[in-house]
């Protein structure tokens, strides 16, 4: 870290998988908040070659009312707001992307995955598709948790490792969860303006999984009408499929086929179409075993 | 890459004419100002003087072009790797021997590309001279498609290459940590040593080398503890995979012989290691295909 100093008031160490990075910052709310989303990936000391993420109000924006803060990301000027909310919210998606762009030593899907008995169910899906109120209600069936966003592949092993993210549902998700919303902790710092929920799996009574084996393979198709169904895949179109979700197979280049291959090779696989979460996590809860 | 003097661009396009391209929004600038020799009344030459700088930053001065492009490959290769984290990065010089990878992991060591230039030019295709990739998924060695960087002192062994020897003062010579800091090490494509590069190859066996020129060249036992502890510390990236490099590098351990090596003279030690590749029919036994899915 250099000397720069506009008046820190935190400093927090962070990893998540192996991005490294030092949290600094002049307000001490921000700082805490920042922790609330972070907790999992807490360290106690700087990591090697960790980059700063820096909250502070520039020199030329002193004295502005209310204070305009800058949000940087190894040293590059990233965001200005004056909300510390929306500061606060762009610092957590920003650096949920930086894990997705910049790790390389894990293959990455855009999926959910829980596991239970020792192995893995990856959820690959696009964005919108209910990933994380699948994760949920199927944490509420007992299963634990690794993520709602990233299939984490390791590629010495196959196994799928945990990337231990707070669960972020929108009110329309959270509608799905009776009571769900009234038996919630107290809220972390800025919640009340934020767009979405964020939970802990102990907030479903469930914990978090350590990195275990591929065993399942649900992909989540778009068609919520009518009641679940699961539809076996092929070895070959689960492939396909779980390539289209990764992030960064083009780092891997034919050898994440081979990786996937692998990967299809130890896990069954599914579509999912219709219901809804709670009938989702049912059917599947029930197929699986 | 910028400099003052065509003549010493045109030098760079030998050793990387093949990566260039027309337009670049590259961050990295690498500015050279190219010394001009001068010829003093009376007939003396005096050489002139080189700076290298990356951004703002001083990285070579020096009277040598060659030397000069040496710093600006091995920059380029820093940056060019560094973030390659999808591969477990080891400094090693490698070659194929009998198809299979032989490993030479190593702490930073100037005679090391020397050593690999002596087996290319016996014929060994060439991976690596101080730097191999190890792709975790199929668990075979990724060389470099730069130049080689031998060091000056070792150019001499190289005699077709038709390079004079650069002048080392005495002191510095003496002074084996300033001549690291200082590091003169001089590009040489691996076509100049009549060799070629070698596809990804699969690890055949690892061989630590110390280097101690004047001394016994010969090999020795070592335990596979020792050679995970010493393989460890040659890896680049350990603060990226931690606890799976072991598992990466203990498979690799597990399959493939191990040994340790003296250096006392280059080409002795480079026949002395072809020769024991031979022995060992091609580099050691494996169990069966790493590319098997």
């Amino acid at each position: 870290m250099d000397d720069f100093d506009p008046g820190w008031v935190a400093e927090h160490h962070y990893r998540m998988l192996s991005l490294s990075f030092t949290v600094r910052s002049t307000d001490a709310r921000f700082a805490e908040a920042l922790g609330w989303h972070l907790a999992p990936f807490r360290r106690e000391r700087a990591e090697v070659q960790a980059f700063p993420v820096d909250l502070y109000v520039q020199e030329k924006d002193l004295g502005s009312e209310p204070p305009l803060y800058s949000l940087f990301l190894a040293n590059a000027l990233r965001f200005t707001a004056h909300d510390l909310g929306q500061v606060l919210a762009h610092a957590v998606w920003m650096l949920h992307a930086e894990v997705s762009q910049r790790v390389r030593d894990f293959l990455l899907v855009h999926a959910g995955a829980v596991a239970r008995d020792g192995g893995a169910l990856l959820l690959p899906a696009a964005s919108t598709a209910g990933k994380s109120s699948l994760v949920l209600a199927l944490l509420s069936r007992g299963f634990s948790y690794l993520s709602d966003e990233l299939g984490v592949i390791d590629p010495v092993t196959t196994r799928i490792y945990p990337f231990e993210k707070r669960i972020g549902l929108d009110d329309a998700a959270l509608g799905f969860f009776d009571g769900l919303g009234e038996r919630l902790r107290e809220p972390p710092p800025f919640a009340a303006t934020a767009s979405k929920q964020y939970l802990l799996p102990e907030d479903v009574m469930a914990t978090a999984s350590g990195p275990v084996d591929p065993r399942w393979i649900v992909f989540i198709g778009p068609d919520r009408s009518g009641s679940p169904t699961l539809t076996p895949l092929s070895k070959a179109e689960t492939v396909e499929r779980i390539a289209s979700h990764s992030t960064n197979l083009y780092r891997y280049a034919d050898r994440g086929v081979i990786l996937l291959a692998r990967l299809a090779q130890r896990a069954q696989a599914f579509e999912l179409t219709g219901g809804t979460p709670s009938q989702r996590a049912a059917c599947i809860d029930e197929r699986l075993g | 890459m910028r400099a003052t003097h065509e003549g010493f661009l045109h030098l760079l396009r030998g050793y990387l004419g093949e990566f260039r391209v027309e337009r670049s929004n590259a961050s990295n600038h690498f500015s050279a100002e190219v010394g001009v020799d001068r010829e003093l009344p009376g007939g003396k030459l005096v050489r002139g003087k080189s700076r290298l700088y990356i951004g703002g930053l001083k990285i070579y001065e020096g009277t040598e072009p060659d030397e000069m492009a040496g710093r600006i490959i091995s920059g380029v290769r820093d940056l060019a790797t560094q973030h390659s984290n999808e591969f477990l990065r080891i400094r090693a010089g490698s070659v194929e021997l009998g198809g299979r990878a032989l490993l030479l992991p190593s702490t930073p060591e100037r005679h090391l590309p020397g050593l690999v230039g002596a087996m290319v030019r016996g014929g060994a295709p060439y991976l690596g001279d101080e730097l191999v990739r190890i792709d975790p998924v199929l668990s075979r060695v990724h060389g470099s498609p730069l130049p080689l960087l031998i060091d000056s002192t070792d150019i001499a062994l190289f005699p077709e290459l038709g390079r004079a020897p650069v002048a080392i003062r005495r002191a510095l010579l003496e002074d084996g940590e300033r001549l690291g800091a200082r590091n003169p090490r001089r590009p040489v494509r691996v076509d100049e040593l009549s060799g070629r590069a070698a596809d990804p190859t699969a690890p055949g066996w690892v061989v630590f080398p110390t280097f101690k020129l004047g001394g016994p060249t010969g090999l020795q036992e070592l335990a596979r503890a020792e050679a995970l502890f010493k393989l460890t510390q040659a890896m680049l990236n350990l603060h990226i995979w931690t606890d799976r490099a072991f598992v990466v590098l203990q498979d690799l351990l597990a399959t493939v012989p191990t040994a340790h090596l003296l250096v006392g003279s280059i080409p002795d030690a480079a026949d002395l290691l072809v020769a024991a590749a031979a022995d060992l029919g091609g580099g050691g036994e494996r169990a069966g295909d790493p590319s098997d899915a």
